[in-house]
């Protein structure tokens, strides 16, 4: 790229916080990279932020906590905001599907599942929709049977769903069991735009409507060539996490190309930073890095005959 | 509801009672805090999906997990538990090599499964409820009860009326006692242990499917349950153990329902500590039995 051969160390920080800073410091102080590309959860970029800062080195960063960037000027975050993500179910829920009383069922135990279902209810309640029930559960719960039947109890319109894709998928099952008529509008978050929930889920899952970063297909030609290239090299169907790693790395390459030759590390920071309507395989197609976060419309899925697909109304 | 609810209760509170059982047949007899019990369980469950997933029937599955985790327990009995046996502090002991054997079931589950959460097939048990008294029940409800019943009945007549509960019982309350009256106590260790190991399996694969989740970390919830049970029903007893399973399920959930959120938690373990202090050897409990089942 613009004259320069690009070199790719991976590594494994195998989710643990002093793997990912030993790794962190081999690349920045021994191999002298340009620019790191990781770690993809939040606990590990959290931990490691300061140290990329210290160092001098650009990191950006798959995880989704906002936090990871706050105060730097080093680190990015490749991931939309909780708030900026989620609102777009919300305002999905409130505007397309009007439900009037609406139940939530949420992990109380992980703080993004709390802030995804604070960002919906916000949205909701704020165009006059009543929640008729508030459950939490712990992300390791399994039985779901007295919850569920308590809220088929209530009889609500819509029932949101901020858990796991497993446990989205088994709440769901548990709700059938319990009577849960199948008008009931059933609503989750990036969790159950996933082949996992819709595996586990199996025909429970039909006419569910979530959140995507990602939507199968392709949203333009760069989705459809990445789809059919992913395809063709692992076999099978890109999922969403697929699709974020494809769009980090167009981050970074655009950085670099628009650093120029033999860039230095400041020079790739400050392009990250001015990445503008790049084109990218997430949401409508456009992303842009604005204090050093990507933003990108989200959309809005549903389940037909058992693959997900864009949602009526967008 | 409320009726709905304690159903539901019931049904959750069978499987820890069937859990509890084989953790407390172990500890009532030999003393043995077995803290690889929760990692047995969710082999047992594990061992079910595959015979499914084989293309065996589910009863098939039942028994297979149910032998595969008896096994698992036995094995463990002669390669951790006996050796540990003759050490001067053999209880810290047996809690220390239980702990590892847990690690690493827990692991190979771990790496068997991709850390994924794994579900039997759909449709492998009937799911449409039937309405009786206006409670909805499903066919696994009934089968899960049906199974608790069958598995505590068994229990109950191989302790009390066979010459092979009757050795259990013997080494329970005095194991040099028992040598000296002929009876041989590896084969003792070798039944108990399969016996937990069983029952262990049976509930794994029950509630791999009441709740569409088989995961490595299954177990450890239910440990955590399993060591309030063992409390609150008192060391060592089996009537305990069932009494205070099927208690514990029906206040969770029941709590669950009707208390706000998290609460369920807190007051079931406020509940434990209350026993504690004024009962420490639990409902059935008391201070001189190490196990309730010895002296019957």
């Amino acid at each position: 790229m613009a004259g320069d051969t690009i070199k790719l160390a991976v590594e494994d920080d195998g989710s643990d916080k002093g793997q990912a800073l030993t790794l962190l410091n081999k690349f920045a102080l021994r191999d002298n990279a340009s620019v790191v590309i990781g770690p993809s959860a939040s606990p590990l970029s959290l931990s490691i932020a300061p140290r990329a800062e210290e160092l001098g080195i650009p990191m950006i960063t798959l995880a989704y906590s906002g936090a990871i960037v706050e105060n730097r000027t080093w680190v990015f975050k490749s991931t939309d905001t909780t708030a900026n993500q989620f609102k777009a179910i919300g305002v999905y829920t409130a505007e397309v599907l009007k439900p009037k009383l609406c139940a939530r069922v949420w992990i109380r135990d992980n703080d993004a599942y709390v802030q995804n279902v604070k960002t919906w209810t916000d949205a909701v309640t704020a165009k006059g929709i009543k929640l008729v029930d508030d459950t939490s559960v712990l992300l390791a719960d399994t039985d779901f049977t007295a919850a569920s039947t308590k809220i088929v109890s209530q009889q609500p319109d819509c029932i949101y769903l901020a858990l796991s894709p497993e446990g989205s998928a088994n709440f769901i099952l548990q709700l059938r069991s319990a009577g849960l008529p199948s008008t009931t509008k059933i609503i989750g978050g990036t969790t159950m735009s996933t082949r996992s929930f819709l595996d586990a889920a199996g025909k429970a899952a039909e006419g569910t409507f979530s959140l995507a970063e990602y939507t199968p297909g392709g949203i333009n030609d760069l989705g459809r060539q990445f789809e059919s290239a992913y395809k063709a090299k692992f076999g099978e169907k890109p999922d969403t996490f697929a699709a974020l790693g494809y769009s980090q790395m167009l981050i970074v390459g655009t950085a670099l190309k628009q650093a120029g030759a033999n860039p230095t590390r400041a020079a790739i920071r400050d392009a990250l930073g001015k990445v503008r309507d790049m084109e990218t395989v997430l949401g409508h197609g456009k992303l842009s890095v604005i204090d050093r976060i990507a933003h990108y419309d989200m959309t809005i899925l549903t389940v037909k005959g058992g693959e997900l697909v864009p949602a009526p109304q967008q | 509801m409320l009726a709905q609810q304690l159903f539901n209760g019931l049904v959750v509170g069978a499987v820890y009672a069937l859990f509890a059982l084989g953790f407390n047949l172990v500890f009532g007899v030999h003393k043995i805090m077995n803290l690889a019990h929760g990692a047995v369980f969710m082999i047992g469950a594990f061992a079910g999906l595959f015979t499914v997933n084989a293309g065996l029937p589910l009863w098939a599955a039942l028994i297979f997990a149910t032998v595969c985790s008896g096994l698992l327990a036995v094995v463990t009995e002669l390669l951790v538990f006996r050796p540990l046996r003759s050490t001067t502090e053999a209880e810290f002991a047996f809690l220390i090599g239980s702990i590892g054997v847990d690690m690493i079931l827990v692991n190979i589950a771990l790496r068997v499964s991709d850390a994924r959460t794994l579900r039997f097939p759909f449709g492998i048990v009937p799911v449409e409820p039937l309405v009786l008294f206006g409670l909805r029940i499903t066919p696994l409800q009934l089968i899960i009860v049906g199974a608790v019943v069958f598995c505590a009945a068994a229990l109950a007549w191989y302790l009390h009326r066979t010459s092979y509960g009757r050795q259990v019982r013997a080494v329970s309350n005095n194991e040099r006692a028992a040598i000296l009256l002929g009876v041989e106590p590896r084969s003792v260790y070798f039944q108990t242990f399969f016996i937990s190991g069983a029952l262990a399996g049976i509930a794994g694969v029950l509630i791999g499917l009441a709740f569409n989740s088989i995961s490595f970390t299954m177990g450890e919830p239910y440990m955590l349950r399993g060591f309030v049970i063992l409390i609150l029903g008192g060391l060592g007893s089996l009537v305990g153990a069932v009494t205070a399973g099927l208690a514990l399920g029906m206040v969770q959930t029941v709590a669950a329902v009707y208390l706000p959120v998290g609460l369920s938690d807190l007051i079931v373990y406020s509940l434990l500590f209350l026993v504690l202090l004024v009962r420490p050897n639990g409902f059935f409990g008391d201070p001189v039995a190490d196990a309730r089942v010895a002296r019957r």
